[in-house]
């Protein structure tokens, strides 16, 4: 682990702007390696299998079929890469549907340099990053019962996990968190990434964007 | 269901693709007649004849069908009058011929049914489109081109009128009695005058509507492009020497255009649902106070006095950090859950001395507490000199 974290992480960033992309290599340079950048959902699946970084910043609208198509076409040529949504401006159902089909976290692009650099290190090291605007979403998609869980273990969030993610929509950072709980860092990390699994296994998401597009909620 | 029929070598260009919008079985004849650039209705009309003449219609339109290709997406074209009367001058050879060859249900029966034929086909032929621009001057010209004119309409009634008047008078129907049947050849003459136009009526009411529509949600963008972020660039233009408040301009812009694309109407920042109010809110302290607001809502509400009160209180409490606190951020999280809406108001800045100032300080007693306990709800709040504050401000719903 700790041989690991003393190598800059190898970063690869996909966006359609390329003034942002300039932007991210400018501001991150020293602390991390970028391997590659890509403007559009080809460019960018060739160059992460081709370059294997450990994490892929994402942006969720693309041309070309947006962040998942990216995520869905690397999937088995590149199973290590990570990849961290960073974008501005989405609807719910766009970042849980880019979560979903596996990226580790989302944070919006206001996110400052320092931050973005701690939650490149942390989907690196196989944590979840959620910005307060993901939490919202998530506390918004498992809101409620649903009619009929398929699990319902997958289906609830537990009172600790809701307790997590309404802190960090609150604007804590994991650590502030940890001291307010009582826990460990590690512990906080725990919940968050249990949150992921359940995001990404449950189909609360579904009915969620289901009932809202019919006006049900 | 994909049906591979080949053409014979040498008919190839013979294929033509059917019509998908413009089809009554299978859109044949209207694919053909767009291959033929003649009327639609005319080849429909031949193509019945011909059938009642000893099925050799429902002949033809069997082999048409083989020939055709799938629709594509073509673009309608005008159809040429004279091909329409071509059209119609070969399929009257073709009756002709039938009825030497003995092909023929009588002539008591096709003869009528041929002039009512004509005539509705004279009140029908669909003329060309954009042919109004100029006078035609050709007397043949001026009866076939021009939608409806009253020759072309009086001249078809009449036929029409003629054709059914026979048909009733001649024997073939005197089978049935006479009141129903003139009653039913009656209906028949109504249908045939009133029917295609009643298609087309709708057809043309259902596009000037959806062009209504475009028109007026384009002109509604670029009134609201307009009203913001035309003018939020203009401002920043101006602000160039000031990075931190262009990074607040653009932070406004960012989430009231993302408010207007994602959800709620126009009028969403000004009225609106709690939730789009408190986006309206937190923009509106950014500008006011140059400081970034993090605003994360869950769930939503159309709105009543408790929640009014709620997001006085947040605003209370956020101008507050905004402007004593020395924060470089305010966090704001609502949450409307079934039973009560919740917010919470943090800073990373100064914080306060809660017993040292809740007494004497007008907008905590009244702008926040007092707001809130007139409606049953109650305002808590976390704060220790040098570690910043938080509000958990709640109402019951």
């Amino acid at each position: 682990m700790s041989a690991v974290e003393t190598t800059p992480p190898r970063v690869f960033v996909v966006d359609d702007h390329a003034l942002f992309r300039a932007g991210v290599r400018a501001e991150l340079g020293s602390s991390v390696t970028i391997v590659g950048d890509a403007g559009d959902v080809d460019d960018a699946v060739a160059g992460i299998v081709a370059s294997q970084p450990d994490v892929v910043l994402l942006d969720v609208h693309l041309p070309g079929g947006g962040g998942r198509a990216v995520v869905e076409a690397v999937g088995n040529r590149a199973p290590d890469v990570r990849f961290l949504a960073l974008s501005v401006s989405d609807a719910a159902e766009d970042v849980l549907g880019l979560i979903r089909c596996g990226a580790r976290g989302y944070v919006t692009k206001t996110i400052t340099r320092d931050e973005l650099v701690d939650a490149i290190e942390r989907v690196r090291s196989g944590d979840a990053v959620f910005s307060p605007r993901l939490a919202g979403f998530v506390l918004d998609a498992f809101a409620g019962d649903l009619p009929t869980p398929i699990d319902p273990e997958l289906d609830q969030l537990t009172p600790r996990e809701r307790e997590v993610l309404r802190l960090i929509a609150r604007g804590y950072s994991y650590k502030e968190m940890a001291n307010r709980l009582h826990l460990s860092v590690k512990t906080v990390e725990t919940h968050v990434s249990s949150v992921l699994r359940k995001l990404q296994l449950s189909n609360r998401h579904e009915l969620t964007t289901w009932a809202a597009d019919r006006r049900l909620l | 269901m994909q049906v591979d029929l080949r053409v014979p070598a040498g008919l190839e260009h013979l294929r033509f693709p059917r019509s998908s919008t413009d089809r009554l079985v299978a859109g044949v004849a209207g694919g053909l007649a767009r291959r033929l650039q003649a009327d639609t209705y005319v080849v429909r009309v031949a193509f019945v004849l011909l059938g009642v003449a000893g099925g050799v219609g429902v002949l033809l339109y069997a082999v048409a069908w083989l020939l055709s290709e799938p629709p594509t997406d073509q673009p309608t074209i005008a159809a040429r009058p004279e091909r329409s009367v071509a059209v119609g001058c070969v399929t009257g050879a073709a009756l002709v011929l039938l009825r030497s060859v003995g092909l023929w249900p009588g002539d008591a029966l096709m003869v009528p049914a041929v002039v009512v034929a004509v005539g509705s086909a004279l009140v029908w032929h669909d003329a060309p489109r954009g042919a109004s621009s100029r006078a035609p001057t050709d007397p043949f010209e001026r009866l076939m081109s021009g939608r409806l004119s009253a020759p072309r309409v009086i001249g078809g009634i009449v036929l029409i009128a003629t054709g059914l008047a026979t048909l009733a008078s001649e024997g073939k129907l005197s089978s049935v009695p006479r009141s129903a049947a003139a009653l039913a050849l009656a209906l028949a003459g109504v249908a045939l005058v009133v029917g295609p136009y009643t298609g087309r009526l709708l057809g043309a009411v259902r596009s000037a509507e959806r062009e209504r529509i475009r028109t007026e949600e384009r002109a509604e963008m670029a009134a609201h492009l307009h009203d913001s972020v035309l003018q939020t660039l203009a401002l920043m233009q101006r602000a160039a020497d000031d990075p931190r408040r262009m990074v607040l301009l653009a932070r406004r812009q960012e989430r009231e255009l993302r408010q207007w694309l994602y959800g709620g109407g126009p009028d969403a920042l000004a009225e609106g649902s709690v939730a789009e109010r408190a986006q309206a809110l937190a923009a509106e302290i950014e500008l006011d106070h140059d400081i970034p607001v993090e605003l994360v809502v869950v769930g939503d509400h159309p709105g009543d006095e408790a929640l009014a009160a709620l997001l006085g209180a947040v605003r209370e409490a956020s101008v507050n950090a905004a402007r004593h606190s020395g924060t470089d951020e305010v966090d704001i999280y609502l949450e409307i859950g079934p039973s009560a809406a919740v917010a919470f108001v943090r800073d990373k800045g100064c914080g306060f001395e809660p017993d040292a100032v809740a007494v004497d300080s007008h907008g905590i007693t009244h702008s926040i507490r007092g707001r809130l306990e007139r409606c049953g709800g109650r305002a808590r709040v976390e704060t220790t000199p040098g570690t910043g504050t938080e509000w958990e401000l709640e109402v019951p719903l």
